[in-house]
C-alpha cells in the first residue's frame, strides 16, 4: 500500500447501523471537495459502507458493547480505509476466493458476496490486527483524474 | 429499511425506503413476499426510489425474494435504481438476473398479462 501523506478522519462507533449514515456523508463531502468523479463516489462508498456493515453485522453481530473504529485516509490521489472490529475476523485465503459464475446455481445464494464487492472496487486489500488486537480491514484505491500519472 | 405495498392492477408495488442492509429486515422482507404469494400475488415491483443506500446483505433480501417469486412461476422486477445501486449490481453481475426500469411506468408496462 502506498504511504503516501494522508489526511485521516477517525471515528469509535457502536455497533449499529444507525451509524453508517456518518460515514455515508463524511464520504459525499470528501468526495465533493476532491473533485472526485461520481463514478468514484458511488464506488467508494459502496465499497465503505460494505466495510463497515460487515463489521457491525458480522464482526461485532451487533452487540452494543463493542464497537467500531473506522479510520478514513485522503491523499491527492488515493482514498484508503481500515475497518477495525471485535469479531473473530476470517483467513486470508477468503480474500483471492473467486465468486460464482452466474451459471452457477451458487450465483443466486443470498450471502457472500461482500468481500467480492470490496475486492472488485478496491485496488488493494489487506487485512490484520490492529495495536489493540481488533480484526482490521483495509480497502485503499486510487482516485482522481491524474491517477497512473508520476506527477 | 422501510416497506410499503400497494396494487397497481394484478402487480404488487413494494416502495422500499431507507437502506437495505440485512438485519431483521431481511425476514420481513421474505415474509412480505411470501405472504403475497401466498394470497397469489406473483407479479412483484420493487420499487427502490427513496433507497439510500444498499449493501451484500441487501442484495440478498432482492435475491432471496427473486427466487422465491420466479420458484412460484411469477415475475419480480426492479424500478427506479439509483447510479450507485446500479453500479453495486454491475459489481456483483445481478444486473443480469433482476430485470430493472427506470421508471415504475415502464416496470409495469413489462409484466405480462
Amino acid at each position: 500500500m502506498e504511504n503516501g501523506s494522508f489526511d485521516t478522519i477517525r471515528w469509535d462507533l457502536p455497533s449499529d447501523f444507525r451509524w453508517l449514515g456518518i460515514v455515508n456523508a463524511a464520504l459525499q463531502e470528501i468526495g465533493q471537495a476532491l473533485d472526485w468523479s461520481q463514478s468514484d463516489l458511488n464506488q467508494i462508498s459502496i465499497a465503505a459502507i460494505e466495510a463497515v456493515s460487515n463489521a457491525i453485522e458480522h464482526g461485532n453481530r451487533f452487540q452494543s458493547g463493542l464497537r467500531v473504529v473506522v479510520e478514513l485516509g485522503v491523499s491527492a490521489h488515493r482514498f484508503r480505509i481500515a475497518v477495525a472490529d471485535d469479531g473473530p475476523g476470517f483467513d486470508e485465503s477468503r480474500l483471492d476466493a473467486s465468486a460464482p459464475a452466474p451459471d452457477d446455481p451458487a450465483f443466486l445464494g443470498a450471502r457472500g458476496r461482500g468481500l467480492f464487492i470490496m475486492r472488485e472496487i478496491m485496488d488493494d486489500i489487506s487485512i490484520r490486527r490492529d495495536e489493540a488486537g481488533r480484526f482490521q480491514v483495509e480497502l485503499e484505491k486510487a482516485v482522481g483524474s491524474e491517477v497512473g500519472s508520476d506527477t | 429499511m422501510k416497506v410499503k405495498t400497494r396494487d397497481a392492477g394484478d402487480v404488487t408495488v413494494f416502495d422500499v425506503s431507507g437502506q437495505v442492509m440485512g438485519g431483521p429486515d431481511a425476514d420481513t422482507f421474505h415474509d412480505l413476499v411470501k405472504n403475497h404469494l401466498g394470497d397469489g400475488k406473483s407479479k412483484i415491483l420493487v420499487n427502490l426510489a427513496k433507497v439510500s443506500w444498499i449493501n451484500s446483505t441487501g442484495l440478498g433480501i432482492l435475491i432471496a425474494g427473486y427466487t422465491s417469486v420466479q420458484d412460484a412461476g411469477g415475475e419480480f422486477k426492479l424500478a427506479n435504481i439509483s447510479d450507485r445501486i446500479e453500479s453495486i449490481l454491475m459489481v456483483t453481475k445481478l444486473a443480469g438476473i433482476f430485470e430493472s426500469y427506470e421508471s415504475e411506468e415502464e416496470a409495469l408496462a413489462s409484466f405480462g398479462a
